[in-house]
């Protein structure tokens, strides 16, 4: 039987923003955002001893609450209900807004940062980190959140690219996961029903709330007031009350933990300092494209671990700074996504969703950030003060997407597809290795044609000990705002190169400590 | 399984409609957010193109149509005022007749046209249409087929009957 959600402790401080009044709250931190940064965070302070609030724009939902279904899952878990875009429309992005962030729906891939993505960040962006002095928080959290390469036999998606790689002798490995008793039902994106699933929701959040720190839901930031160089109090207003009216809480200290677009877009709408104009710029995405198979045999791939083999064979073979590299991986396919990302209509819609369970999907992940020439995207204000992101799809990453088609088309012929269909308006289905070449080879790079999503938003808030270069320092300390930290992903300074979770833990484990040590001293 | 009331998302963001194609034009919602007669006659009649199994089943389209607009308005408000510029690329005259291809009223229009002006937005070479092709058939995909009265179409049972189970779903 599923743990029960850890969710009934009486002595827990949890409210709804609808019940607070102005400085009702006595905190000595507020941390912003409780997903994969914040909540590390707001556990560190919370164990040292400091009275901490962590704020929550979404709402409280926890395993009893995952129905296993999409399109509730999108509109309750996600960012405008899994509506984001970036402004011009051409790249979807997932991210959550729930108690747990976009821990509680994300797919459990947990990587350390890769060597070559420290390296660069040190050498490039005066980035105090190495991955020496970075294996002990990523052993940490590692234990913390149960991380280990999945021992269970792959599903039969993860299954194909498995034995694509195995035929073409390319490099690929099991994918660690953070679970406990996972279930591999495959429901990792509508919230984990049965808790397996190490989220926030059900590991530093309980540990943080049993230390007394409180939590708020459904309350978002809005912007600080400040002056001489300190936050003077958070605006916070109620997301679910009809009334305009806000409240403001104060503390000693903030660290704003809201994920890439949503931390900086609080940055700007409070009208930080920015005297070098770095604030939301350098956002990536991990940019990604897919191509679809049709095998015989059945693959299912809406059932069991949703990813649990991944190759790097693409991944740094032309060094780190050169054309892009990419990650492949799969993703779970349920029906509204697959639905939306097959891009047709009619009797096409509907011949192949009656294929479904037949369908294979590959993903590649693109390396953003690192070539000179891969500036990622910008963060903006619209009028109504939400956030846009203006993420230009450039040569640069075409070539990259190009390369990936090719490679996903080939690893899946040698896997057994019997067709292979690169997501892309412009692509036909190929019933052979040779014939999917030279199509793909010439598929106009357009947007709005290819089907492109991130799931792995990162930066506008870079990292650096440079003030130049950095909106913060490596350890989140904002340059110009002395009573403020920004701990989330939020802070690389390019994208991370893997899936990033396990690199925000870390980092978030080794700057909140700091953080609370020079609180506390 | 419990009946789950209907939502949300999209690919839509047709931003580019909505700074570039903004007509004054016929209102697309009278004052209590009800759509027009005419925004919602264009729905009906685009929405069987899109999803063969409605086609020759008035009622069933219309009720899907509202879900649909109930879908759209979970949206963020820029998203919302995508579709909102997209309905107007529907409903204004100049723009039905120009770039939708119906020169009829949308209620008697011939499902050949409505299937050419898909074909045309999904083929274009301008972004614009793509991305209203995009827009629109995308969302009602997922609505479609992302609820669980439809999951038998793509062959999909659901969460295994024996983890619904145990889990008191
Ligand atoms: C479908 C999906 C699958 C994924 N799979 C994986 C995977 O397998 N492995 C992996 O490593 N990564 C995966 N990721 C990405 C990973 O989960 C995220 O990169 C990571 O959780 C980001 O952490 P964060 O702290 O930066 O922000 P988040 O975890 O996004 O948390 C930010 C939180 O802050 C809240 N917030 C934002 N602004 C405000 C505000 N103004 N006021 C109050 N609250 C606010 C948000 O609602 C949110 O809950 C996946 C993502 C998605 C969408
Ligand atoms: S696969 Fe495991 S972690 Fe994912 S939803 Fe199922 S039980 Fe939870």
């Amino acid at each position: 039987m599923p743990q029960q959600p850890p969710w009934q402790q009486p002595h827990w401080q949890v409210f709804d923003a609808r019940e607070l009044h102005s400085d009702s709250l006595k905190s000595d931190v507020i941390v912003i955002g409780s997903g994969a940064g914040g909540a590390v965070t707001a556990n560190v302070l919370a164990q040292s001893g400091l009275k901490v609030t962590l704020i929550e724009e979404g709402s409280l939902k926890t395993s009893a609450d995952f129905q296993m279904e999409e399109l509730p899952a999108y509109r309750d878990l996600y960012q405008d209900s899994g509506s984001r875009m970036t402004e011009d429309g051409a790249i979807h992005i997932f991210q959550g807004k729930a108690v747990g962030g976009t821990t509680l729906v994300n797919w459990t891939s947990s990587f350390r940062t890769p060597k070559q993505t420290l390296d660069h960040w040190h050498q490039e962006w005066d980035f105090d980190a190495n991955a020496q002095a970075m294996q002990i928080y990523f052993e940490r959290m590692e234990k913390r959140l149960n991380i280990s390469p999945w021992r269970v036999p792959p599903n039969a998606n993860n299954d194909v690219l498995k034995r694509g790689c195995e035929v073409l002798s390319l490099k690929h490995d099991v994918i660690p996961r953070n679970v406990q008793a996972c279930w591999n039902l495959g429901y990792c994106g509508m919230g984990c029903p049965t808790n397996a699933k190490q989220s926030m929701l059900v590991t530093e959040i309980p540990q943080a709330l049993d230390k007394g720190a409180t939590l708020v839901t459904n309350g978002q930031a809005v912007a600080f007031t400040h002056k001489n160089g300190l936050i003077q109090s958070l605006v916070v207003k109620p997301t679910h009350s009809s009334s305009t009216s806000s409240i403001h809480l104060s503390a000693q200290h903030y660290v704003v933990a809201g994920g890439a677009i949503n931390s900086p877009a609080l940055l700007l709408r409070s009208h930080f300092p920015d005297p070098y104009q770095r604030l939301g710029k350098r956002t990536f995405l991990h940019p990604v494209n897919a191509s679809a198979a049709l095998f015989n045999e059945r693959i299912d791939a809406f059932y069991g671990a949703p990813q649990s083999i991944y190759s790097d064979a693409f991944q740094w073979q032309m060094g780190t700074t050169g054309p892009v590299g990419f990650k492949l991986e799969v993703p779970p396919i349920h029906p509204a996504l697959a639905a939306q990302m097959l891009g047709v209509h009619g009797d096409t819609l509907q011949a192949y969703m009656k294929r479904l369970p037949h369908i294979h999907a590959c993903i590649a992940l693109l390396r953003d950030g690192f070539h000179e020439e891969s500036l990622g995207g910008e963060v903006r204000l619209r009028d109504d003060l939400t956030p846009g992101l203006h993420y230009p799809v450039t040569e640069y990453l075409w070539e990259g997407f190009n390369r990936a088609y090719l490679a996903m088309a080939e690893i899946q012929f040698a896997a057994g597809a019997s067709a292979v269909m690169p997501l892309h308006h412009d692509a036909g289905q190929y019933w052979n290795w040779s014939q999917a070449k030279e199509a793909i080879k010439q598929l106009p790079q357009r947007i709005h044609r290819a089907r492109l999503l991130s799931a792995h938003v990162m930066g506008g808030c870079t990292a650096s000990q440079d003030p130049r270069k950095g909106v913060v320092d490596s350890y989140g300390q904002h340059h110009q705002i002395r009573n403020c930290h920004v701990i989330d992903g939020s802070l690389f300074p390019t994208s991370v190169g893997a899936n990033p979770q396990l690199s925000i833990y870390a980092f978030a484990l080794r700057n909140a400590e700091r953080l609370a040590h020079q609180l506390t001293s | 399984m419990n009946r789950r009331r209907f939502l949300l998302w999209s690919s839509a963001s047709v931003t580019v409609i909505s700074g570039g194609l903004y007509w004054s034009s016929p209102a697309l919602q009278d004052p209590t957010g009800r759509y027009s007669t005419s925004t919602l006659a264009a729905l009906n009649a685009i929405t069987p193109l899109i999803l063969p199994s409605l086609r020759n089943d008035p009622q069933a389209t219309q009720a899907f149509v509202q879900v649909f607009i109930e879908g759209i308005k979970t949206l963020s408000a820029s998203q919302q005022k995508a579709f909102d510029a997209l309905f107007q690329l529907l409903i204004h005259p100049a723009s039905k007749r120009f770039i939708c291809g119906i020169w009829s009223d949308w209620e008697v229009a011939s499902p050949e046209t409505i299937e050419r002006m898909l074909s045309r937005w999904r083929n274009s070479r301008w972004a614009l249409l793509n991305q209203a092709y995009n827009g629109l058939v995308q969302l009602t995909a997922a609505l479609y087929y992302g609820h669980p009265n439809q999951w038998a179409l793509a062959h999909y049972s659901g969460p295994p009957a024996q983890v619904r189970a145990a889990l008191g779903r």
